[in-house]
């Protein structure tokens, strides 16, 4: 008998085409898939959750978010090895909240699985040389949300201009000191998120970066730094900190400043948003 | 009696050396240790004002949550629980915001962390700044100081 897992019949590999018999005989074949830019879409590269972030809400909740653009793509990205240079080559903007650990759950090309792989792991020196030149030399946009800033790389850090300092307990946070000017956050007033791990930072050329808001949590009565921006080369970089629960994404107010965070990334006019709720 | 005195010079020599040789490996091999510039240095056991210290024996260090009389060999912090990292591994730990006892801890092997450490007091075998050499355990609040830098020496 034959072994369907692994050899599809001709007549299935007939009806599929070629494409269909790669994607049946080999996940990597999921490489030969990877979406190019179509003329007048904006593509934007999401590599978002783990085992701590919920990668659920985290995805529909950004898509709620920017499918407001016409001709918005967001691709989520499901295992890290498929985060390549060939897919950042053409994007527009990359969203990432991952800290250093490897993907978790891993992701698998099987319906059904009795043992789950392996996750890659992210933040390699791969990961790292295609952002920094697309961000750099190209002018994409990055999005470094919530526990980015963990990455664990040096380099990571530098980029984006932090040094991370690690959350306390998960509890409420208010949002303040909001920009009054920057495009970001101007005329967006403080606000509050259920509950969040309030991480903080130490920006590391205040000269170069413009902090765009602070927070403060409830509890601890912490006062951080929770956002900020700057240039990188060709490119722009934002990093929010709000992020670890579903409750963060669907506040209108950080919902408006993810909207317009993506825009000054992209370093395109901001539309109006109108909040999709949760 | 020339060759008598000759042998009594060599062993003076040799007998200053085995001192001296001690004393500096000992600076050499010591942990940089700071103290917050306004800290009170207040040996919790004595009660006295301790010297400013900046070099402690190397694997003297001990961690205090909560008692003087039951040290530990780690340091105790929340990240996503309560966790625990063994002065081995540390290359060092330098305080970042005093008012939440967040400090960063570096690791021999490059990673580091932020956390809020639980550790209330440290102790530790002070090194003399003049003659280098070891003084009775110091018990002080943790808070007091700035830095324990370990190396990478094992």
């Amino acid at each position: 008998m034959m072994n369907r897992e692994k050899s599809p019949s001709r007549r299935t590999a007939l009806k599929t085409g070629a494409a269909g018999l790669a994607a049946a005989v080999t996940p990597i074949a999921a490489k030969a898939a990877i979406p190019k830019k179509a003329p007048g879409e904006t593509k934007i590269v999401a590599v978002m959750g783990d085992y701590w972030h919920p990668a659920a809400s985290q995805e529909r909740h950004v898509r709620q978010i920017l499918s407001q653009g016409k001709n918005y793509t967001v691709h989520f990205v499901l295992a890290s090895r498929f985060l390549t240079a060939e897919l950042l080559s053409d994007a527009d903007l990359l969203i990432t909240a991952r800290y250093g650990g490897a993907d978790d759950p891993a992701w698998s090309p099987d319906p059904v699985i009795s043992e789950r792989p392996k996750g890659d792991r992210i933040w390699t020196d791969e990961h790292l040389d295609a952002i920094f030149d697309n961000v750099r030399n190209r002018g994409m946009g990055w999005m470094s949300i919530h526990c980015t800033i963990f990455s664990g790389r040096t380099e990571v850090e530098d980029f984006i201009g932090i040094e991370p300092i690690l959350h306390q307990e998960i509890q409420p946070v208010v949002i303040k000191d909001l920009h009054p000017t920057h495009p970001i956050t101007e005329g967006i007033g403080t606000f509050f998120i259920n509950l969040d791990e309030q991480f903080d930072v130490q920006i590391k050329d205040p000269e170069t970066t413009t902090v765009l808001f602070r927070s403060l949590a409830v509890h601890d009565k912490r006062d951080a730094v929770s956002g900020w921006c700057l240039d990188r080369g060709k490119g722009r970089v934002v990093g929010l900190l709000p992020g670890h629960y579903q409750w963060s994404y669907r506040v209108p107010e950080y919902q408006e400043i993810f909207w317009r965070a993506a825009h000054w990334a992209m370093q395109r006019e901001i539309p109006a948003f109108k909040a999709p709720g949760a | 009696m020339k060759h008598h005195k000759l042998t009594l010079l060599l062993l003076a020599i040799f007998l200053t050396g085995a001192f001296i040789i001690p004393t500096n490996l000992l600076a050499d091999e010591a942990v940089k240790i700071a103290f917050e510039e306004n800290a009170k240095r207040i040996d919790l056991v004595t009660g006295r004002e301790l010297p400013s210290y900046t070099a402690a024996e190397r694997g003297s260090i001990r961690f205090h949550r909560g008692r003087l009389d039951d040290p530990e060999a780690f340091v105790t912090f929340f990240h996503d629980g309560i966790r625990k990292s063994g002065t081995d591994q540390l290359f060092s730990m330098e305080k970042v915001q005093p008012r939440f006892a967040i400090w960063r801890l570096r690791y021999k092997r490059g990673n580091k962390n932020t956390p809020r450490i639980h550790d209330l007091a440290v102790s530790f075998i002070p090194i003399t700044s003049d003659t280098k050499e070891t003084a009775r355990r110091a018990y002080v609040l943790l808070s007091d100081m700035t830095l324990i830098e370990w190396g990478d020496k094992e």
